[in-house]
């Protein structure tokens, strides 16, 4: 049976093909291989359209004929194309038949430009198949570099992670440790202390230590928070200048103690009152001007604030902490807000020294939407600013009840707290109100008080032990006693206030409370008289810092305050006197010294002018500026006659209360 | 499906959308994994939860997120890697509906174990035809109405889908899509 296939038949299974006789001349060429190569028409010679690739050494058609299981790799002369195919014997050996395709890899390679069809490829070649493979191929090859270079960012990320958790571990470590060994040690020391004396100091060694405990603890939340991204921007209307004012109050004690004058520059076109979030904006600021105390040995820390630019009510507000202490080093500076890092060599010892301080005012401020930046010279001193959009509040448009800080009233409070200096501080700040005031110290024994006798109004403190102070709220309504209960809360936000009430409060005031806002909710709740003592208007115009006062009372206790405020007294009396013969005698060594004593002394009872003044006077005279000295001892008198004024006042309202 | 859909996918929500919203559709994917490899063959149920997720991130129907895949799968994602293989298929609107078939009958050498769907023109004149296409995956033809419009600045031609009749069976979906060539 014949078994011959027809050439047209043979044509859709190969798409390139010609026939060579023994002349090697090309004769019945499909179209596909003439489209690509234009030399091959019929009549042409072998030689003269293709270079033989492969098989080597084949130069005449009966060598074709003994390669006939050859692979055949044909290079066009014109170096355009190329074919792969194989040749089969025709006429009973007088002719030789190629079969093939383009040779796609040779073709792709030395004339990319050359665009295939799918048809010129017989349906069983496989090299656009290889050629999709290849492709394929490059594509997963990127998709693993992808894989890659997502875990080995994994990798860093958690390298970093477990790098963090290590320096969390050995600074926490050291920083837990040593204040937590401090109270252990003086607590039991204390029990087996015989001396009052030795167990006083041994208590406020415990004191320090819980409160520098206390400070660490705070530093690891706010560091925890905003690693769990859990800190958010509250917007809030805020007094910026009490604000500013309240850092001030907190740090200078410390700061006159250090011989470092404690300075606010605020623009005058500085608002009172704006929106933003005034927690974070005091954390971050106590934190730098707190720093900024801590590496000053002598001069000056000066908190600027100014409006740098303003839309209608949108105002950019640029904070300034500029000190004269010992700088940072410049190859410090790259690490100074990286976490756990801290200059341990130059940091006062005894003081928080986690390293996170700084790293959490820059997230802080970054979260307010600025950014945190500082100039320093190593010994020049420090600069930090930021600069923060506001909201500028004109609040005589949306409060008809501004604060009167002078307004009384009249009433019974029951203040709850169990924080002892919480109560002291609240009890005088209501008492000094006109308020009749009772104290307890958990919600059981408020509820007991409030059960017992009728109040005008309750400060109730939350958190507290035996009864807390949603429970206790409660427990007063079921016993049906509807007194004004006012939450004493560090929650901020509107989730706690529904808490609160839902308990059965009428409102909340958040800690820490000062004056403005306890007279806020008294103006809502109490009735108010008309004015205030002439006493209380005296004390307004002291010139003693109360705090300071108060806090020294709380430590030592009143007794042996008024001991000591009675020899500070002559002392202050006497040195002065010195200070003034030492003056007529232009004896600056002797001035520096006087003023030196009595600048220490003065801070510690509060008398704040009157210790800036001898910190004045100390610098003048150990540079020898007679010129400044004259207006400084002529003003001495006036203000030891006014610290004298201020702590009568203070005794006497001590003694009414 | 195999990881080269996913891959695509990804790109697609990445570069025009964000890594945010890709972040969101594998969380609601609820997958294994987050990374694909363009050959590993994957089960269906992982396209079509991402399909799903995708809809649910973007907030736009499956069928249409299916048709702007399609779009840009054949203009933007397949000319990256497979250009030469495209440019093979066709130079032409026509040309390469026509090879179509022929694309994938080639693409199933490749990659083992996948069913490609299959395709068949019908030319009623120059600028007139219709596709029919054959799946034994459900709710592909969105799919495939994309990857028409995406032809369009390839060729340089303004396609109009004049009508798309869909069969569904329990052995696949079929569809008649007839287009004109403007």
């Amino acid at each position: 049976m014949k078994t011959d296939v027809p050439l047209s038949e043979v044509s859709r299974l190969f798409t390139m093909t010609f026939v060579v006789d023994r002349s090697l001349t090309m004769t019945k060429i499909s179209e596909a291989l003439t489209h690509r190569c234009t030399k091959a028409v019929n009549g042409c010679r072998f030689s003269d359209v293709f270079h033989l690739h492969r098989p080597h050494g084949v130069r005449c058609f009966d060598e074709m004929k003994n390669n006939l299981d050859t692979l055949y790799l044909l290079i066009a002369t014109d170096k355009k194309f190329a074919l792969r195919g194989q040749m089969v014997l025709l006429d009973n050996g007088e002719t030789v038949m190629f079969l093939g395709s383009p040779w796609l890899p040779w073709v792709s390679e030395n004339n990319p430009e050359v665009k295939f069809k799918l048809s010129e490829f017989p349906r069983h070649d496989p090299q656009m198949d290889a050629a999709f493979y290849e492709a394929t191929q490059r594509s997963m090859l990127k998709d693993l570099e992808i894989v890659n270079d997502e875990l080995r960012a994994a990798k860093e990320q958690s390298d970093k992670v477990y790098q963090v958790q290590a320096d969390f571990f050995a600074v926490m470590n050291h920083e837990m440790r040593t204040p937590l060994n401090g109270i252990i040690t003086s607590l039991s020391l204390s029990k087996d202390t015989i001396s009052q004396k030795e167990r006083d100091h041994l208590l406020k060694v415990a004191d320090t230590s819980a409160e520098h405990l206390m400070s660490v603890i705070n530093y690891v939340l706010d560091f925890s928070k905003l690693e769990a991204g859990e800190l958010h921007v509250e917007d809030e209307e805020f007094n910026l200048h009490d604000t500013i004012h309240s850092i001030r109050d907190i740090l200078l004690a410390k700061a006159l103690a250090s011989n470092i004058s404690l300075e606010i520059e605020l623009g005058s076109d500085v608002p009172m009152w704006v929106k933003g979030d005034g927690s974070k904006i005091r954390q971050v600021l106590l934190n730098l001007v707190g720093n900024a105390v801590k590496f000053c040995k002598t001069g000056s820390v000066i908190t600027r604030i100014a409006v740098v630019h303003s839309m209608g009510a949108r105002i950019g507000i640029c904070f300034k902490v500029i000190d004269t202490g010992i700088g940072i080093p410049t190859e410090d500076q790259a690490k100074i807000f990286d976490a756990f890092w801290s200059s341990r060599d130059r940091a006062p010892s005894g003081d928080p020294n986690t390293g996170l301080g700084l790293n959490i005012s820059q997230r802080l401020v970054a979260l307010l939407g600025g950014v945190l930046a500082f100039k320093s010279e190593y010994g020049g001193g420090t600069t930090f600013d930021f600069t923060l959009e506001l909201d500028s509040i004109d609040r005589s448009a949306f409060y008809d009840d501004a604060v009167d800080l002078s307004q009384q009233f009249e009433g019974h409070v029951l203040l709850v707290d169990d924080n002892q200096s919480n109560l002291f501080v609240g009890r005088i700040l209501l008492e000094r109100m006109g308020l009749c005031v009772r104290t307890a110290a958990d919600g059981a024994e408020a509820v007991e008080l409030a059960s017992e006798r009728e109040f005008d109004l309750v400060f109730m403190d939350i958190a507290m032990p035996v009864m807390n102070g949603e429970i206790a709220t409660r427990t007063l309504r079921e016993r049906g006693i509807e007194v004004p209960v006012i939450a004493l809360t560090a929650h901020v936000g509107k989730k706690w206030q529904d808490e609160y009430i839902q308990a059965g409060m009428q409102g909340s005031v958040y800690k820490p409370i000062n004056k403005s806002k306890l007279l806020r909710i008294l103006s809502q709740h109490l009735e108010s008289k008309t004015s205030k003592t002439q006493l209380e208007v005296e004390m307004e115009k002291s010139t003693l810092d109360w705090n300071v006062v108060e806090n020294l009372i709380r430590d030592i206790g009143q007794s042996n305050f008024s001991e000591a405020r009675a020899i500070f007294k002559v002392e202050l009396e006497v040195k002065v006197n010195m200070l003034k013969i030492a003056w007529d005698q232009r004896d600056f060594a002797r001035i520096a010294l006087e003023s030196h004593a009595l600048k220490s002394s003065s801070a510690s009872f509060g008398a704040v002018d009157l210790s800036v003044q001898m910190s004045k006077i100390e610098a003048a005279a150990l540079s020898r500026k007679e010129s400044i000295l004259v207006d400084l001892v002529l003003t001495l008198d006036c203000l030891v006659a006014e610290a004298g004024i201020a702590f009568t006042t203070f005794d006497e309202n001590s003694d009414r209360n | 499906m195999y990881g080269l859909i996913h891959t695509a996918l990804r790109q697609l929500v990445t570069e025009r959308y964000s890594v945010e919203q890709w972040n969101q559709v594998l969380e609601i994917a609820e997958l294994p994994f987050n990374a694909f490899l363009s050959t590993q063959s994957y089960d269906d149920a992982v396209t079509l939860n991402l399909v799903s997720a995708v809809s649910e991130v973007l907030e736009t129907p499956i069928e249409q997120c299916l048709e702007i895949f399609g779009q840009f799968w054949l203009a933007e994602f397949a000319p990256q890697s497979y250009d030469m293989l495209l440019s093979a298929v066709g130079g032409s609107l026509f040309d390469f509906l026509d090879n179509l078939n022929n694309l994938h009958d080639r693409i199933s050498t490749t990659f083992i174990g996948y069913g490609p769907p299959s395709f068949k023109l019908q030319r009623y004149s120059e600028s007139e035809g219709m596709l029919e296409y054959r799946s034994a995956r459900a709710g592909m033809v969105p799919f495939v109405v994309g990857l028409i419009r995406g032809m369009e600045d390839r060729f340089g031609v303004q396609i109009t889908i004049k009508s798309v009749e869909v069969t569904s069976t329990v052995a696949g979906d079929s569809a008649l899509i007839y287009l004109k060539v403007e």
